[in-house]
């Protein structure tokens, strides 16, 4: 995980620095009033004063509500995240790398904010769409708009180290997952050399690669948000129950994790299915009205997933041992303090 | 954009050669040496500043896209202009080597003189230039570990920069298509030409340092293999021929105008030029050489003055004294001359100073060496005499002949001689053993050897009363009674005597035994206890054991002395010092 972990540092700092200096360019072309920047977005959209005000990407407040539950409850579930946690040495490290991180990503939000302020203000919704439907390209046209070739040439090179950094994090957590706990564990019992294990992992990246090429590559027409979302409503109802649960609820056992990870997957996927994206009677994989109108099922989903977990844990049997171990879990969760049973 | 590009990569070539040729200079080289005080961040930023400031003067001007004047940017500019300026690759470097404060500060320096030159967007270009110095001088922390950070990173990190500058030029002046040209066509080639610079730069100061590194590296495996080498000198008893060893060794290997080897008192051996009056045998006189011995620290000398040599024609200018120590006292000097004072440089002192510790530690470990062999020669000669078939066939020969006719004194000698031999299986192994224990081993043995040979000799044992306090190391003073009963009175029939006495002095307590026996010969007085003589019995080789364990358990000064007395007889004495 070095190199994942340096490419990320590399990433982080350009991406930081790199938008954060186009959006002081922006503030400084309207000479740092940001009431100037607001009126001028008004000039640049269709929807003038409607812009800022809500529902215009969802005009029903309960695809709002979903889609905001699934963005805040999925970030805590997404496993690619998750496992750069073991790049740090103790608890204590974590819970301070996990408040920087979150600072820098709140920066990055306001700043993606003015960024896409800017866009509209300064070139306008109408070009943008006409350059690209699904509005992808902003952060480029806005540098070129404001610097020329040079600058849309930097923010180039910052979207494509993002890319190389996002998909090395991803990369690295699928061939773990895989060769270690699904080959190693599951088909060979532990019984192969790391030599084998490494091979199954190299294996694992080129079809995993393989295969999000070919999706990429078919969903060429659809905006980036939206997969984004996609995945946070999966990782919100499958992962996110399980883990806290396991901090928290003392009764919590095997079987509950099995029966919450399967159920909220199977429930978005479901409705993911049945809902507006797959199924639309113009263009979509299957013509048809859709069944769930809920672009954003997360709001049915999720409390799926907690169901799952409850009822798995409740109707089968507790055992004792799982609560000794709840205590010490508990123990070293909240505080990161072993107790000496703990340590091998 | 071609044309910028050229341009800006020859006049970097220029700065870039006369930086090539500084760190050829000795001054620029120590400037390298990290030393964290405030006084040489100051230097180091005020130098880095001068080369950003060159780095500006060799800039261009801009007006409108293409570069106006080839010549140097000596004056402010108008306000039609840009100035273009590799500031930067200087302030990096000087963050990159020094750290943020060096890069501030030489960013400063740079910044203030561009500020100062005015023109298009001159506010961004002198405040790039602070900026860049501390962020670089704190991703260089970040980066790496090294002295020197690698020329591959310095390049990647010597990207950002003129990127930086770019952005801030549009900062600056916001919403100018004209800016937006000018960025186009300055930002490519800025990148380039900065980024390779600051690599560059970077290798050479790499190759300065690595330099310095292996003439480090040489001088300390000079020094180790000269130690090496002396080993087997430094192995010698006699300390003249330890002297002359090493001084050849010295003069040959480090080739100094002489070389002179000494002790405490004179001149052992002199090699080279100015030997017709230095020469073995004078002795130490001068205020330097006394200075080393007391102080036990290196001195210089860089003038005739301070060498102190009487002689007109000396033909030293200079000279570096090492004292050798043994233990905690210095035991002697080594003096190396030279003919003029520029002759020594930091190489020669740290050499001589290295070689004056390594020989030092030496001698040490060779003096424990010997003493613990010994210790163990002792050991051996002890269990040899434990079972030592001579001195049992007789003793039991004097028992068995003294049963019938004296059985009380039979059993007396039987238990003397328990006596002896369980003080000799009991305290072979220490080194020092109370010397109330050593009078009774003795007497012991003396009561055996008295009914053996009463009629033939008596021995006498006085000593004071009080004993407790002191020292001594264990069987010193039995094989001295045993060497004057088995040489000195070997031919002697009878009115042979042996007196041991013991008398305090001051500080210290004289053992003597004397016989009145044939005495030493002559020949053989000389080195008695310096050399193991012939080892037919056991005489020889115990008063060598024993003066050798004397000498290393408690100095020079309680050394034996062996003399013959002048009416007939001999004495062997030494002193073991006491503190009240």
């Amino acid at each position: 995980m070095f190199a994942t972990s340096w490419v990320q540092i590399v990433k982080t700092v350009v991406l930081m620095s790199g938008t954060f200096l186009l959006a002081l360019i922006v503030f400084s072309g309207f000479d740092w009033n940001a009431a100037e920047l607001v009126a001028q977005v008004k000039t640049g959209t269709p929807l003038d004063e409607q812009f800022f005000l809500p529902g215009n990407l969802y005009n029903e407040p309960l695809e709002s509500l979903s889609l905001h539950l699934a963005l805040i409850l999925g970030t805590a579930g997404l496993p690619h995240i998750l496992i750069r946690f073991f790049t740090v040495q103790n608890t204590r490290e974590v819970r301070k790398s996990l408040l920087t991180a979150s600072w820098i990503i709140g920066s990055f939000y306001i700043i993606a904010l003015v960024l896409g302020l800017g866009t509209v203000a300064l070139i306008g919704y109408q070009e943008l769409v006409s350059l690209d439907p699904t509005g992808n390209l902003a952060a480029p046209l806005l540098a070129e708009e404001l610097g020329g070739d040079f600058l849309m040439a930097f923010i180039a090179a910052i979207a494509f180290t993002t890319i190389i950094a996002v998909v090395a994090g991803l990369v690295i957590s699928a061939t773990t997952a895989f060769s270690h706990d699904v080959y190693f564990h599951i088909l060979k019992k532990g019984q192969v050399t790391e030599k084998t294990q490494l091979r199954a992992a190299q294996w694992t990246a080129f079809v995993v690669g393989l295969i999000s090429t070919l999706f990429a590559i078919g969903l060429e027409n659809i905006n980036v948000t939206f997969l984004v979302s996609l995945t946070f409503i999966v990782a919100a109802s499958s992962n996110l129950p399980v883990l806290l649960f396991t901090i928290y609820w003392k009764r919590f056992n095997e079987v509950g994790v099995m029966t919450g990870m399967i159920s909220g997957l199977v429930a978005s996927l479901t409705l993911l299915l049945l809902g507006p994206h797959i199924m639309n009677p113009e263009g979509g994989w299957i013509p048809h009205e859709p069944v769930i109108p809920l672009a954003n099922p997360g709001i049915i989903a999720i409390p799926i997933g907690f169901l799952g977990a409850f009822l798995g844990s409740i109707l089968t049997q507790r055992s004792a041992q799982a609560t000794t171990e709840f205590r010490q879990f508990y123990l070293k969760a909240q505080t990161g303090i072993e107790t000496r049973e703990d340590r091998p | 954009m071609n044309h910028l590009t050229l341009i800006l990569f020859e006049r970097l070539g220029l700065i870039l050669v006369i930086a090539f040729v500084l760190t050829r200079t000795r001054g620029f080289r120590t400037l390298l040496e990290r030393e964290f005080s405030k006084k040489m961040t100051l230097v180091h930023a005020c130098v880095f500043g001068f080369f950003g400031i060159a780095g500006t003067i060799t800039g261009v001007v801009l007006e409108g896209g293409t570069v106006a004047a080839r010549d140097f940017v000596w004056t402010p500019v108008s306000d039609g202009r840009m100035v273009v300026s590799s500031s930067l690759v200087a302030t990096v470097i000087a963050g990159l080597l020094g750290g943020p404060l060096v890069g501030l500060g030489a960013g400063i320096i740079a910044g203030v003189h561009l500020f100062f030159l005015g023109g298009i967007g001159f506010i961004a270009n002198s405040l790039v230039n602070p900026l860049t110095g501390l962020l670089a001088g704190w991703t260089a922390r970040f980066f790496s570990n090294e002295r020197v950070i690698s020329p591959m990173k310095a390049l990647f990190i010597g990207v950002f920069p003129p990127v930086l500058h770019m952005h801030m030029l549009l900062i600056a002046e916001p919403n100018s298509d004209d800016m937006i040209a000018t960025v186009n066509t300055i930002g490519l080639p800025l990148v380039l030409s900065n980024s390779i610079s600051i690599a560059i730069f970077t290798a050479m100061i790499g190759i300065v340092l690595r330099e310095q590194e292996h003439e480090a590296a040489q001088a300390t495996r000079r020094a180790l293999t000269i130690a090496e080498e002396a080993l087997p000198f430094l192995r010698k008893d006699s300390s003249h021929e330890m002297a002359a060893g090493i001084a050849d060794l010295l003069y040959d290997r480090l080739k100094p105008a002489a070389v002179a080897v000494t002790n405490e008192h004179e001149v052992l051996a002199h090699r080279g030029m100015g030997g017709d009056h230095h020469k073995e045998g004078d002795s130490v006189l001068t205020s330097l050489s006394v200075q080393a011995i007391e102080t036990r620290q290196m001195q210089m000398a860089y003038s005739r003055s301070e060498i102190q040599c009487r002689y007109e024609n000396c033909p030293f200018e200079a000279a570096i004294i090492i004292p050798i120590m043994d233990k905690h006292e210095s035991t002697g000097l080594i003096k190396f001359y030279f003919q003029k004072a520029q002759h020594i440089r930091p190489v020669e002192l740290m050499l001589a100073q290295g070689l004056g510790e390594l020989i030092s530690n030496q001698l040490n470990t060779i003096a424990t060496e010997k003493l613990k062999t010994h210790i163990r020669d002792a050991e051996l000669r002890n269990l040899q005499a434990q079972i030592n078939p001579h001195f049992l066939f007789n003793t039991l020969h004097l028992i068995a002949a003294l049963f019938r006719k004296d059985p009380e004194k039979a059993r007396q000698i039987t238990v003397h001689l328990a006596h002896y031999m369980r003080f000799n299986i009991g305290l072979v192994s220490s080194s020092l053993v109370q010397l109330e224990k050593e009078c009774q081993h003795v007497k012991a043995y003396i009561e055996i050897i008295r009914t053996r040979f009463s009629s033939r000799l008596t021995i006498q044992f006085s000593g004071p009363d009080e004993l407790s306090q002191i020292s001594i190391p264990p069987s010193t003073i039995q094989p001295l009674v045993e060497n004057s009963v088995q040489h000195g009175l070997e031919n002697v029939t009878d009115g042979g005597e042996v007196n041991v006495t013991m008398t305090k002095a001051d500080n210290n307590i004289l053992i003597s035994v004397r016989d009145n026996g044939t005495g030493f010969p002559d020949d053989v007085l000389d080195d008695a206890g310096y050399t193991p003589l012939a080892k037919t019995n056991n005489g020889g080789a115990g008063l060598y054991n024993v003066n050798q364990r004397l000498i290393n358990l408690l100095g020079e000064s309680s050394r034996l002395h062996i003399r013959n007395l002048p009416d007939r007889g001999s004495e062997v004495y030494f002193t073991i010092p006491y503190n009240d």
